[in-house]
């Protein structure tokens, strides 16, 4: 087992070619750049590609083309790049090519600044691309789950192919943290719609146009059937201290571990507070929170982002059985004793001290 | 150079209790998404003044180095490598040449000392730094740096003065948040 010092943009890329990726194409972007340059000095001794594209929608169609090809590749970008990406991650749903698409996320709208945000949740969870499509989103909260999560992302690519997100803060994709390095990938799926060379066989046809109107209704049938079945297979989160909690915040990411301290903190005070952590963004665990909703007395949503973002999952999950309150600022990472002076605010507010 | 995150600007409060003034970008350019360098920085060089330039140890630091190295008394530069065994980059001795060869090009300068700094941040144990430290004495001995420090927290300063002796100083750390 051997341990390492790494940012969590490092550990991503690290976990990248641990699972097994071959091609790396991107266009570098404050605060993800750390992947790039991570990979750039990676890539070519392991024999790998990479490609700083001249943009980031010419970086993602390189994915597109890279992963036709059956290997495992992958983007990174933050969120004004992830933007730019959109009508890719469209084709690439709707051409069922597995890949790694990760967003480290700054403060928007527009160019906002590079300060951390969660603000990509809708881009993320509900894509700016065209047509039916979800892919899956994980959100990881320390460097050692960049890395597991990366892997587990290609993993999932394959499994449904389709392209998965892996969405993090700037502030997570800069933390230094100890991360175990994890066993390299040596078991790959067959991928036999791969474009490999056709000979001595028919050729295959990545393509996602369908004129006739029977070919698309059925093409979106068939994909339908698909993201239902990762609803049924992949919905990930972590619940803690929920069993008995009036107040239940829902925080995933970096500020699942900081709502985990103000757990600890509230209750020290009285205030019989839980945690519920989606780690899939989508497909969010709204089965879990809805359970949830039928025995607590309210739910707090943490959010790094003005509006609130994932607050509206909540209310999705919850059928307006409890009230939902929001905690959130963007370019900041704020930190427990600030969330829990807001959290006994609203406690007072729902007579719970 | 180019991030808003963990950077030495942030313990600015710290730094000034012990009458280090910290020059950083400043206002709106400090969230600048290209590298920038504060200004007024020529001229407090050229105050003869003690001064640490804190850069990182890639391609960006060394070109900041090779554009303030030529504003520098090369008598009075200390160009000291800080290296933790443990990040990315910084086990193999090929990679630490190659960094050593490029700091030294670019600012037209030999590197005058090795500090050695192994650690695993919260998962670092008394091993840890023996193993690590071990590896920064080979490397430094092997590309002919004297080795200039041992830098450990005080959990590990008095077990390390017993191991390795004067080598070893005290580090303090600031920029660690308190919900890790």
């Amino acid at each position: 087992m051997q341990r390492v010092l790494m940012k969590g943009n490092e550990a991503i890329a690290e976990g990248a070619i641990r699972a097994g990726c071959k091609a790396f194409f991107g266009y570098p972007i404050t605060p993800s750049s750390e992947i790039a340059e991570y990979m750039a000095r990676k890539m070519p001794a392991i024999g790998g590609v990479f490609v700083q594209a001249e943009s980031e929608l010419a970086a993602i169609n390189m994915v597109y083309g890279g992963a036709a090809t059956g290997f495992r590749v992958m983007t990174a970008s933050s969120g004004p790049g992830i933007s730019l990406k959109q009508e890719g991650i469209s084709f690439l749903a709707e051409g069922e090519l597995p890949c790694l698409i990760v967003d480290i996320c700054r403060g928007g709208p527009g160019l906002g600044g590079i300060q951390p945000s969660q603000a990509d949740y809708f881009q993320a969870t509900r894509g700016g691309g065209h047509g039916d499509y979800y892919i899956i989103v994980l959100a990881p909260s320390s460097a050692q789950e960049m890395m597991d999560f990366t892997m587990l992302g290609f993993e999932l690519a394959d499994k449904h192919r389709s392209p998965v997100m892996l969405m993090a803060e700037g502030t997570l994709g800069n933390l230094i943290e100890p991360v175990v390095l994890r066993n390299p990938v040596t078991e790959f799926v067959d991928k036999p719609w791969a474009i490999t060379g056709c000979k001595g066989r028919q050729p295959n046809i990545v393509n996602t146009l369908h004129m006739p109107v029977e070919e698309l209704q059925a093409r979106n049938k068939y994909l339908t059937q698909k993201y239902e079945a990762m609803r049924a297979q992949e919905v990930r989160y972590e619940e803690f201290l929920i069993e008995d909690a009036d107040l239940i915040l829902v925080a995933y990411g970096i500020m699942a571990r900081i709502a985990k301290k103000v757990v600890l903190t509230a209750r020290e005070i009285g205030i019989k507070t839980g945690l519920i952590r989606p780690i899939t963004l989508w497909p969010y665990p709204y089965g879990v929170l809805n359970k949830a909703a039928q025995t607590c007395k309210a739910m707090v949503s943490v959010e790094i982002s003005t509006t609130g973002q994932m607050i509206e999952d909540i209310r999705l999950a919850t059928e307006g059985k409890v009230p939902i309150h929001y905690i959130g600022e963007i370019g900041r990472t704020p930190n427990p004793e600030e969330i829990t002076q807001q959290l006994l605010v609203i406690a007072e507010k729902e007579g719970l001290r | 150079m180019a991030s808003p995150y963990f950077v030495s600007r942030d313990a600015v409060r710290v730094l000034s209790q012990y009458n280090i003034e910290m020059m950083a970008p400043d206002n709106a350019m400090a969230y600048g998404d290209i590298p920038n360098l504060p200004p007024g920085i020529i001229g407090t060089i050229r105050r003869n003044t003690n001064i640490v330039v804190d850069l990182a140890g890639d391609k960006a630091g060394a070109l900041v180095l090779g554009y303030l190295t030529k504003f520098i008394n090369p008598v009075d530069l200390r160009l000291y490598m800080v290296i933790n065994p443990y990040r990315p980059f910084s086990w193999e001795l090929q990679d630490i040449a190659e960094l050593k060869a490029m700091l030294e090009c670019f600012a037209q300068h030999p590197v005058t000392g090795m500090v050695s700094n192994p650690h695993l941040a919260e998962d670092t144990d008394f091993e840890v730094i023996v193993k690590g430290h071990r590896h920064v004495q080979e490397i430094a001995a092997i590309q002919g740096i004297p080795l200039v420090g041992l830098t450990v927290t005080d959990a590990f300063y008095h077990e390390a003065c017993l191991e390795f002796g004067e080598i070893v100083k005290q580090i303090n750390l600031y920029l660690r948040p308190d919900w890790l």
